[in-house]
């Protein structure tokens, strides 16, 4: 063969081992997502765009699936029509936006947005009058896309059956007609999708501007997503003090909104349940705050020695972690006074799900005299946390390792913040599913 | 996606091999390496060119998709230096074949040629298959695709995979010989006629050295005016063999300018937080280079990481060891590359050596012109600082290379440990044993651990012959299946290594999707064909204590009455399930291991039809019930004969249904031995059974 084609190369790293969510390295995950359960259930931070779950199940609607077909081959059809509508819309959303010099209609909260902008470039540039579905999206469009991201929640909020990707007769047919109808998806773009076929640009940047994730959402619509939302009676009532209690300004946190909330309803037993979940979860993020900058602290520490290692006389002597020690104890025992308050039959009957983070607080608490033994504490929880998570196959091994007793940061340690904290305040605490609530419910405000 | 991200991800070796959906299923594999671990293979590599892109745990259900994506497989053969074994994969769908060179040096060529249905991929590299091979160290690769749209490099592969049998043809093995003949078969369907052919693919230890036949590829109207080698390994000494190999014959032939830069790419070593030293023998630093009218540098490999590399991460502490084996010449109007396995060792190239007791390596070589003489330059890395000035009178301090001491006593005499059909009875298998007589000099014996410290003896040999056979009880079978080795002492080794077993391509219908794993019953294959469960549930995983993942279907239906046992439910069950069966048959109707695992694997008509037959058997199912069934699965697999199916594969496909119905046909005749009543020809039974059998002929 001639030399020219040859294709040969140095390869890259080619980093398996950096945690694509280098997150939890202390284990507060699970006791996070049950306290967001005991607020928000079903919901998550990510699905946060409503209109989203408009255009799931519009696509199974359009769906051409025969009765005789098996559940089996029913599944592939929808999976395949939503996959080809998820990047019509995409592609609509982000035309409809250039083609808006206004600003009204950002497209930024579009999954695989950088793939749908670039198709759009290329449209424009070249001047392409038809476009299908076949350009480059996300790599996993499954799993990262609408269907992963957005049918999870679908199916626990009774709009589909994930496991059939068919529609519920109530809620999700209401939903994907009206999506239809009020969105007014034209026949090309529904011809397109069953048959893989084009659709003019002209048309999808109309529809775009029409169904955009930033537009206004129809009636019908708009009605569906609010039942799906009350459909549960604990999310309907938080999301009525949601209503209720909006953010004071853009500089008010999601923790700050709730302790807010809680002050003003505490003494009304229609939210006892959700303030006994409120205060747990504040005190549950002091804690965890405190736990974070301890560890963060470490990581900035071997960071800065990272030639002679971090010594025990270097842990002992370090402001932050001597104020760590003073101050956990008291969030702890916060935490556990909040706890004990708890009478709320579900909530209670699921506190074993924050055993493992209490017991391991306990035992940080215990040894808040010495920041020498807190670290070892610290690190002896976060070496079990990483070797129980895996990754392409492998466990996860700690960032921190011992070498000739002190501490280096591990070879192939990649998380951790890289500049230096010295405040709990600044530890970004865990979010509680608000946003994609408040979306929700301004969608059934804008009925 | 931006541009510098995509060529990254084109330099990670993983992502070159990935699954591609337009290239087709994966069917064959053929591998070499020097070091292999078996984690990596099935938990990184596999899962990578299969298609399972979503891989994150060693959990029961990945491990049944893995089986799965397996089963469809032909062949998947990987050979590995038998002094460097440390364990065999978990699938006995793959053979893994330690391979010990009779004369000398090792097997050390990394290889992988991979068949898909619409394309053949060839790497050729310095990368073991293991986890640093193919993420951590710096590696050189290229890779061939041979498809619809470049075909271009056929010849070199086709030279390639010849080259392969040849060096490997005391191991070779009838899955390597399907492997090799489907890729041989997937090259001739493309075009190889040859433009111009300045690139060769090299196999060492057969009759001539590397460093010969590179040479002889030096145009002979330039001269070498640099030399630039990378290597982590290097001879003890420069004088032998490279000075008077390399160099002399290049001096010889008035190819070597008297002002030639030779430059020693090495790694680099650490000897403080800012100081580093390369890593060469102290030879080099003594030696007198000058002599040869040769001025020699060291070039310390740069072993940082670039923040490109790891997701922009600006705190990344980690290095990556050099592993990269290139060489490349320079001359006026010439550069002659070589890229591939073999250090700069005199077993790697052959210096001093008998070509015969040379390793076995695996390269390219390509002499590039023009503007093609930047993809040798983009073959040498960045180094830190300067280069050093080597030889007498310089003071370039060098780091001596660790020693790798691993070295695993091999039993050589052992060509092969299989497990096979039984002579005498083919469902059931034995364990053999094929020697070499030549090599076996004494007393031997094989043993399989019970996994809790005791063996049990399978062999106490005191003569050499060519083969032994083993009969193996059924207990035995089941413990070899979860072991997958067997323990070898002999005469010169009596303390005794583990050796792999592998499965004939023929037994391994006969394997369970996982060891451990039960075969589904009825009711969960036709919940299965129904649609109404996924493949992967009809084996949960028998540990698991967890309710979600118990026998996946359930004999019930929602409603609170239990049908399993009511004959008319279960025949309209089977019913709804025949879109399915019929389904199933036709997607499988692709390259030949699929059909059959479609046709007779766990989840296939044939395991329903046995299913069909216990219950006929044990009287929970009619005779007319059970006939019935029978004849719909031979009427499903009749009908499938009219798919579409591509020419190649028409042959095997219609052969493996013949079979499929045959065996069907046996059990219905069986029934009807037992059960008189079906063969009346005026019974209601034989009317239908005419009706559907002349439906289905027309």
């Amino acid at each position: 063969m001639a030399a020219a084609n040859l294709n040969i190369f140095l390869t890259a790293y080619d980093p398996s081992d950096l945690p694509g969510g280098s997150i939890d390295p202390m284990g507060f995950e699970s006791g996070y997502l049950f306290l967001a359960d005991q607020l928000l259930p079903d919901l998550t931070n990510v699905a946060s765009r409503p209109r989203y779950f408009g255009v799931l199940c519009a696509s199974i609607c359009i769906t051409p699936v025969d009765s005789g077909d098996s559940p089996r081959v029913q599944y592939a059809k929808r999976l395949e029509c939503a996959l080809r509508l998820e990047r019509f819309w995409a592609l609509a959303n982000v035309l409809a936006t250039r083609g808006n010099s206004n600003g009204e209609l950002p497209a930024n909260s579009i999954r695989g947005i950088t793939y749908a902008e670039a198709k759009a470039s290329n449209v424009l540039e070249k001047n392409h009058q038809f476009v299908g579905a076949d350009f480059p999206f996300l790599a996993s469009q499954v799993r990262y896309g609408m269907v992963g991201i957005y049918g999870a929640v679908a199916d626990r909020l009774r709009i589909i059956d994930r496991k059939t990707m068919a529609l519920t007769p109530d809620l999700g047919e209401r939903l994907g007609s009206a999506f239809i109808k009020e969105t007014q998806m034209p026949s090309e773009v529904k011809s397109a999708v069953r048959d893989s076929g084009k659709v003019a640009a002209k048309a999808l940047e109309s529809w775009g501007r029409r169904s955009h994730i930033a537009g206004k959402t129809g009636r019908d619509e708009s009605q569906c997503i609010l039942e799906a939302f009350h459909y549960n009676g604990l999310r309907s009532r938080m999301g009525e003090l949601l209503l209720r209690f909006p953010y004071k300004d853009v500089h008010e946190t999601e923790l700050s909104r709730l302790a807010r909330i809680f002050r003003a309803v505490k003494s009304d037993a229609a939210y006892k349940d959700l303030c006994q979940a409120m205060v747990v979860i504040l005190n549950y993020e002091r804690c965890y705050a405190q736990v974070l900058l301890a560890f963060e602290r470490v990581l900035w520490l071997c960071r800065s020695l990272v030639s002679v290692g971090l010594s025990s006389t270097d842990i002992s002597t370090d402001g932050v972690l001597k104020g760590v020690c003073q101050t956990l104890p008291k969030d702890l025992a916060q935490f556990h006074a909040s706890l004990g308050e708890v009478s709320a039959p579900m909530f209670k009957e699921g506190l074993s799900r924050l055993e493992s983070v209490r017991a391991f607080l306990e035992r940080l608490s215990r040894v808040c005299s010495s920041p020498s033994d807190l670290v070892a504490a610290l690190l002896t929880q976060h070496t079990e946390v990483q070797s129980g998570k895996f990754d392409n196959g492998r466990r996860k091994s700690p960032w921190i390792e011992t070498r000739d007793g002190k501490l280096s940061l591990a070879y192939t340690q990649v998380g951790g913040r890289t500049r230096e904290l010295k405040d709990a305040n600044e530890i970004v605490p865990h979010y509680y599913r608000t946003q994609a609530a408040d979306e929700m419910l301004a969608v059934g405000a804008s009925k | 996606m931006k541009k510098q991200d995509e060529q990254l991800n084109l330099r990670r070796l993983t992502n070159r091999l990935a699954y591609d959906p337009n290239y087709g299923e994966l069917t064959h594999i053929l591998a070499t390496t020097f070091d292999f671990n078996s984690d990596f293979f099935e938990l990184d590599f596999l899962p990578s060119v299969l298609g399972l892109r979503t891989w994150d745990d060693r959990s029961w259900a990945g491990r049944v998709a893995l089986e799965k994506k397996l089963a469809h497989l032909d062949a998947a053969t990987v050979f590995m230096e038998s002094s460097r074994y440390t364990g065999r994969p978990r699938s006995l769908r793959l053979e893994l074949l330690p391979v010990t060179k009779s004369v000398g040096g090792v097997l050390h060529a990394k290889t992988v040629v991979l068949v898909r249905e619409k394309c053949l991929q060839l790497m050729v590299s310095s990368a073991n298959l293991t986890e640093f091979g193919y993420r951590k160290n710096r590696e050189a690769a290229a890779v061939f695709t041979i498809s619809e749209k470049d075909y271009a490099a056929v010849p070199l592969v086709s030279t390639a995979l010849e080259g392969m049998r040849n060096a490997l043809k005391a191991s070779w093995s009838p899955s390597a010989e399907l492997a090799y003949r489907a890729a041989k078969h997937r090259l001739s369907q493309f075009p190889s006629e040859i433009e111009e052919n300045n690139t060769w693919f090299f196999w060492g230890g057969n009759e001539q050295p590397l460093w010969q036949y590179f040479l002889d590829r030096w145009p002979a109207d330039d001269s070498v005016e640099r030399i630039s080698v990378v290597s982590p390994f290097w001879s003890e000494q420069p004088d032998h063999g490279f000075i008077d190999s390399f160099l002399g014959h290049l001096t010889s032939v008035g190819q070597l300018t008297s002002v030639a830069n030779l430059r020693l790419y090495t790694e680099a070593k650490a000897v403080s937080d800012t100081e580093y030293q390369p890593v060469l023998p102290p030879a080099y630093a003594a030696y007198n280079f000058s002599e040869l009218g040769v001025a020699a540098f060291a070039c310390m490999v740069d072993p940082g990481v670039l923040s490109a590399e790891v997701d922009g991460y600006s705190g990344f502490s980690g290095t990556r060891p050099l592993h990269a084996k290139v060489l490349v010449l320079e001359g006026r109007n010439t550069t002659l590359l070589y890229m591939g396995s073999a250090n700069f060792t005199r077993h790697g190239w052959g210096f001093g050596v008998e070509p015969a007791r040379a390793n076995i390596e695996a390269g390219v070589i390509a002499l590039l012109t023009g503007k093609n003489r930047q993809i040798a330059a983009s073959l040498l890395p960045n180094c830190i600082g300067a280069p050093l000035p080597l030889g007498s009178g310089t003071a370039t301090k060098t780091s001596p290379p660790e020693e790798d001491t691993f070295h695993q006593a091999w039993p050589a005499f052992i060509r092969d440990a299989r497990l096979r059909e039984s002579e005498k009875d083919a469902s059931t298998l034995e364990l053999t044993f094929t020697i070499a007589p030549e090599l076996c000099q004494g007393t031997w014996s094989a043993a399989v651990p019970r996994g809790d410290g005791s063996n049990v003896v399978l062999l106490d040999a005191d003569e050499c012959v060519t083969q032994y056979r083993i009969s193996l009880s059924s207990e035995i079978l089941n413990i070899l299946m979860r072991q997958q080795e067997v323990i070898i002492r002999w005469w010169a080794y009596e303390a005794g290594v583990r050796i792999p077993i592998n499965v004939d391509i023929a037994a391994r219908d006969t394997l369970p999707i996982v060891t451990g794993a039960s075969r589904p019953k009825e009711g969960e294959l036709i919940a299965y064909y129904q649609g109404r469960i996924a493949w992967e549930d009809l084996f949960p995983d028998p540990n698991s204590t967890s309710s979600e993942n118990g026998k996946g279907p359930t004999d019930q239906s929602d409603s609170s009455v239990d049908t399993s046992n009511i004959q008319s439910y279960r025949i309209r069950e089977f019913v709804e399930a025949i879109p399915g069966i019929v389904s199933d048959i036709k997607m499988a109707s692709g390259t030949g291991r699929t059909a059959r695992f479609a046709l007779f694997g766990p989840v296939s008509p044939i395991s329903i039809a046995h299913e069909i037959v216990t219950a006929a058997t044990n009287g929970s199912r009619t005779p007319t019930a059970a006939g019935f069934q029978l004849v719909e699965l031979i009427a499903c697999l009749r009908v499938a004969r009219a798919h579409t199916v591509p020419d190649d594969v028409r042959k095997d496909w219609e052969t493996a249904l013949d079979e499929a119905v045959s065996k069907i046909e046996a059990m219905l005749a069986a029934l009807r031995t037992k059960y008189p009543d079906l063969v009346d020809g005026r019974g209601a039974f034989a009317r239908y059974e005419e009706a559907v059998r002349r439906g289905v002929l027309a």
